[in-house]
């Protein structure tokens, strides 16, 4: 049907409004909360899986090197995403050229259309409907909007763009007929996005499902998640892989815990998200927040706090080995530079 | 006959960790050997409260109790607000926007008996004898 070009990173705030969807609260610095995992998966790994199971191909994921605070929440989405579909990572030194370059690329395999999108906003869209849609009005370039304005995303004729200096300067001055996306949207622009959206899924008003088994309505385990048998875990709420809740604890209203975390003696968690690989410790109650390691995000008070005491808060587990998944390799393209730091990481 | 000893407000330290929460501790201990101790603590200034912090201010509300008297918060910044919910000890303590509101609080049922401005104000580290020679 048509290609998908993904950018992951910080590029100037008129383009792609990459910028905008990255987090500015000192818990995430400028991570971009679409690389954040939610209910087990990161947005990025479900716009790939969404993207996939529409029938769109081939996809392209473009991230620029300089954005090296992205590189661990995004390496864990890569190495998420393997198998077939011909997913692509590609590592790059401008994005602006690298995106004329993919297009061509694309356009040489024969691909009619392309969708290009920042990794940002996580958007359900019916793709035939949209490629329906740009065909009927025979324009190079439709840009997609929902309620609240612009997208950021494009479909684009491949030919037209391809090897093209600048693509998205060359879309901004384009005048064309939108498509307005009438699928579930949720910009992802404030840690308070990341709240509602995991919310949404587990009350399933998105398509979007929490990555693990449903083992009574509305309350989902990953693989190897503990919950001791004083622990109550009340629905809706997401216990992520080989995360521990132990005895007295409460899990309620809307709340996920990510892989690898645990929940201490005693603890309740309501209405908020531990990020993977934190610890939560004994006797604490924790509401409407967002906890990343030893940062506490109030959204209630819109306050960050660093907790210094590692026995109230800290990272669950040492760094560095929480991804065991295979991984694709990240590859170079001709005319794209590859990080060799994180070739040597790797 | 029941004397009404005057409200003391004490200001707290930017931080309050192990090492000042057992100073504070050692300031209040000399004005919760009276009987109904009234203290109000204004935590303007403070930014940083770890889990002795806490502990410290529980434990001050519970002496203050033990003596018919109270303790009483002003002046909460959200962090140290943040803390408190978190160690599910928002509940336990009254808390004010200001010190004046915390002392004024404290006169309800008699406040013609007692002027407004009859509150004594101090930092932590003032001279506590004086405070406690007034309480």
């Amino acid at each position: 049907m048509f290609g998908a070009i993904i950018v992951v990173g910080e590029r100037d705030p008129a383009d792609f409004g990459a910028v905008r969807a990255a987090s500015s609260t000192p818990m995430l610095g400028a991570v971009q909360l679409a690389c954040v995992e939610v209910l087990g998966r990161s947005i990025l790994e479900a716009m790939i899986e969404n993207l996939r199971a529409a029938g769109v191909g081939p996809i392209s994921v473009l991230r620029g090197w300089s954005t090296a605070n992205v590189d661990a929440w995004y390496r864990s989405s890569r190495t998420a995403i393997s198998g077939p579909g011909g997913v692509e990572f590609c590592c790059v030194e401008d994005l602006s050229v690298a995106v004329g370059l993919k297009l061509q690329e694309q356009k040489e395999s024969g691909t009619e259309a392309t969708l290009l999108m920042p990794l940002g906003p996580y958007v359900e869209l019916d793709a035939g409907d949209l490629f329906q849609f740009h065909r009927a009005q025979r324009q190079s370039a439709t840009p997609l909007v929902d309620a609240d304005g612009s997208l950021d995303m494009w479909l684009v004729e491949t030919a037209r763009f391809a090897s093209a200096p600048d693509v998205v300067a060359s879309l901004s001055a384009l005048q064309a007929g939108s498509y307005e996306v009438s699928g579930f949207v949720n910009r992802l622009d404030h840690p308070r996005q990341l709240r509602r959206l995991t919310a949404d899924v587990l009350t399933s008003k998105c398509g979007l499902r929490p990555l693990g088994q449903e083992v009574r309505p509305g309350v989902w385990y990953g693989d190897g998640a503990h919950i001791r048998r004083g622990a109550r875990v009340l629905a809706p709420a997401f216990i992520g892989r080989d995360s521990v809740i132990c005895d007295d604890c409460e899990i309620a209203d809307c709340s996920s815990i990510e892989r690898d975390c645990e929940v201490d003696y005693a603890s309740a968690v309501s209405d908020a998200s531990l990020l993977p690989n934190s610890y939560v410790g004994i006797g604490l109650e924790l509401r409407n927040s967002i906890v990343n390691g030893n940062s506490l995000l109030s959204l209630e008070h819109d306050v960050t706090l660093e907790i210094k005491d590692p026995f109230v808060m800290r990272q669950n587990k040492a760094l560095g080995n929480e991804v065991n998944r295979p991984s694709p390799a990240e590859i170079e393209v001709p005319g794209m530079l590859f990080n060799p730091a994180e070739e040597a990481a790797n | 006959m029941v004397v009404r000893r005057p409200v003391v407000v004490m200001e707290l330290p930017e931080q309050i960790g192990a090492n000042e929460a057992a100073e504070i501790f050692q300031d209040v201990s000399s004005l919760l050997e009276f009987q109904r101790p009234r203290i109000v603590f204004d935590l303007s200034h403070v930014r940083s409260v770890d889990n002795d912090g806490v502990q410290m201010l529980l434990h001050c509300l519970d002496e203050a109790m033990k003596r018919d008297g109270d303790l009483k918060l002003a002046a909460i910044s959200p962090q140290s607000q943040m803390i408190l919910e978190l160690m599910r000890a928002d509940g336990i303590f009254e808390i004010f926007e200001t010190a004046g509101e915390a002392v004024r609080s404290f006169n309800v049922p008699a406040v013609a008996a007692m002027p407004e401005d009859a509150f004594l104000y101090a930092s932590h580290a003032d001279d506590f004898e004086t405070l406690r020679r007034a309480s």
